[in-house]
């Protein structure tokens, strides 16, 4: 008898419970539109190696850190093509276009090169790499061993890294002590940028925080999209997800010309494959 | 003593006499001309004495919070981006018009409440054109047969988005609270909460991207709205 009393109360409290919980409904609205046509976005990212602490504009230092990104904005897919900065580019070094012409020139340049229309560029230089990483509270990168090299100020230790802006430029410029020296230290920009969009995928799914990053970004890279543009790309940038970015670090023999260290590229297919819109994995 | 089947007869038929008796007394005491029959003439209705059910007053939305995010990229040239507290103020004063205009489109005013027309008057076209069904139906649009409802005063926090003196976005985060009375006298809690990115365009501020949640009582099929 009192088992049934108990199992009846049990039932009716489930049954007065299910009927509040369809009483009331949850719903969410989401809109965050992207670009209008389908397309591939291209965009040159150039670390220049003037600012803190090296004095001078930005715009007109030497293009340390150089990468091809390519976006699908219908598959959202996206390729990093990491490029040596020795690259020998037409009669000279490609990192020496920045110096000689700006970014402008340095993105004509590389559309010739590449073969394929490059949309914007985006700038950065030592102080706004700190100020960018900073800004996002950090980034972890993995590293498959330590990094200790006195000449970028680099003592960072292998694994799970979180680094913050001190740190991530000190481990985008370490070269001389990481095998493979310059295509190691490209390819780490290229580590970066992907820790980086992991960051701000986790972040923007709150739309204040995206606003907010998007300030942070405007404020550290000197660019040429528009900004009404970057709101588009900050919307895109949340819809492609980690695994579906594809990076390619590209290397070649290497040799002299005019008493400077250059670089042979070998490019493989990694301009084809944009041209012809295989993006990504 | 244990109680038998004729002591519990015995017990109901006590209890439906002292009924029965309350009744009669009642009836008794109560005003003559209910027991007299008296020949029908039209009398007006007894006026209801119940208290009327109390329209939702307007949502008013109120900042709070500002916070500024220049554009500018003064910092990698060693400078501080210019701060422009004016524009901010104006901007953030805008959307929360922008908003404001648009809960009560949305929850309050009788004509346009829980219709399509509250989200078309807030989003820009590229958002309005990607909304799916249920992202209208999260930003108001399902019917609700209200009789009332009593509002609440919304706070909001406002992201200004400025290159020098041009403002980009807004993005605000609110709450906005409504308690939904019913003819039956029930009473039931109407939220929505969320963040919005307004963008300029022309004169007015409109919402580009959203993203907000909407709790709501659910549609009653008796009184003939579809369930969501």
């Amino acid at each position: 008898m009192r088992r049934l009393t108990i199992i009846t109360a049990v039932s009716l409290t489930l049954v007065l419970a299910a009927g509040m919980a369809v009483a009331t409904v949850d719903l969410r609205a989401q809109a965050r539109p992207t670009w209008d046509n389908d397309r591939v976005l291209t965009i040159l990212i150039i670390g220049s190696d003037m600012g803190l602490p090296r004095p001078g504009d930005p715009k007109r230092g030497r293009a340390d850190g150089l990468h091809l990104l390519a976006v699908d904005t219908r598959r959202h897919t996206a390729t990093v093509v990491n490029i040596p900065r020795d690259s020998l580019v037409g009669v000279t070094k490609v990192n020496a276009h920045l110096a000689s012409g700006g970014p402008q020139r340095m993105k004509s340049v590389m559309s010739s090169f590449t073969g394929i229309d490059i949309d914007y560029y985006a700038l950065t230089s030592f102080r706004g790499l700190r100020g960018l990483v900073n800004g996002m509270g950090g980034v972890t990168v993995e590293l498959d061993r330590p990094i200790r090299d006195a000449a970028a100020r680099a003592n960072i230790g292998g694994g799970k890294q979180k680094l913050d802006g001190k740190k991530a430029l000190a481990f985008t410029r370490a070269r001389k002590t990481v095998p493979g020296g310059d295509f190691t230290r490209s390819k780490h920009h290229g580590d970066l940028m992907l820790a980086a969009h992991r960051k701000i995928r986790a972040q923007q799914s709150d739309l204040p925080s995206m606003v907010r990053l998007l300030g942070v970004f405007s404020r550290n890279v000197e660019t040429d999209i528009p900004n009404r543009e970057l709101l588009r790309l900050a919307s895109l940038a949340v819809k492609i997800h980690p695994r579906d970015v594809k990076q390619i670090s590209l290397s070649g023999p290497t040799g002299f010309s005019g008493g400077q260290s250059i670089v042979h590229l070998n490019a493989g297919s990694a301009f084809s494959d944009i041209r012809q819109r295989r993006i990504g994995r | 003593m244990p109680t038998t089947w004729r002591s519990r007869a015995l017990i109901g038929l006590a209890v439906a006499a002292t009924v029965f008796a309350l009744v009669f007394v009642m009836r008794a005491l109560s005003p003559a001309q209910e027991l007299t029959q008296a020949p029908y003439t039209p009398t007006p209705t007894p006026t209801v004495t119940a208290e009327p059910i109390p329209q939702p007053g307007r949502f008013s939305v109120r900042i709070v919070g500002r916070q500024s995010q220049p554009m500018d990229t003064a910092r990698i040239y060693g400078r501080d981006p210019q701060a422009r507290p004016e524009a901010v103020r104006r901007a953030s004063n805008g959307a929360a018009k922008a908003l404001e205009r648009y809960l009560n489109q949305a929850f309050v005013q009788p004509r346009t409440r829980f219709s399509d027309a509250a989200y078309r008057g807030l989003l820009t076209s590229k958002a309005a054109d990607s909304l799916s069904r249920e992202d209208q139906r999260a930003l108001g649009a399902h019917p609700l047969p209200l009789a009332g409802g009593i509002t609440q005063p919304v706070q909001a926090r406002a992201i200004v988005l400025q290159d020098r003196g041009d403002v980009v976005a807004v993005s605000l985060r609110y709450r906005a609270r409504m308690a939904v009375l019913f003819d039956d006298g029930t009473r039931e809690p109407l939220v929505q909460r969320g963040a919005m990115v307004f963008v300029r365009a022309g004169d007015t501020w409109r919402a580009d991207m959203v993203d907000v949640r909407l709790r709501r009582p659910q549609a009653r099929r008796d009184a003939g709205e579809e369930s969501p």
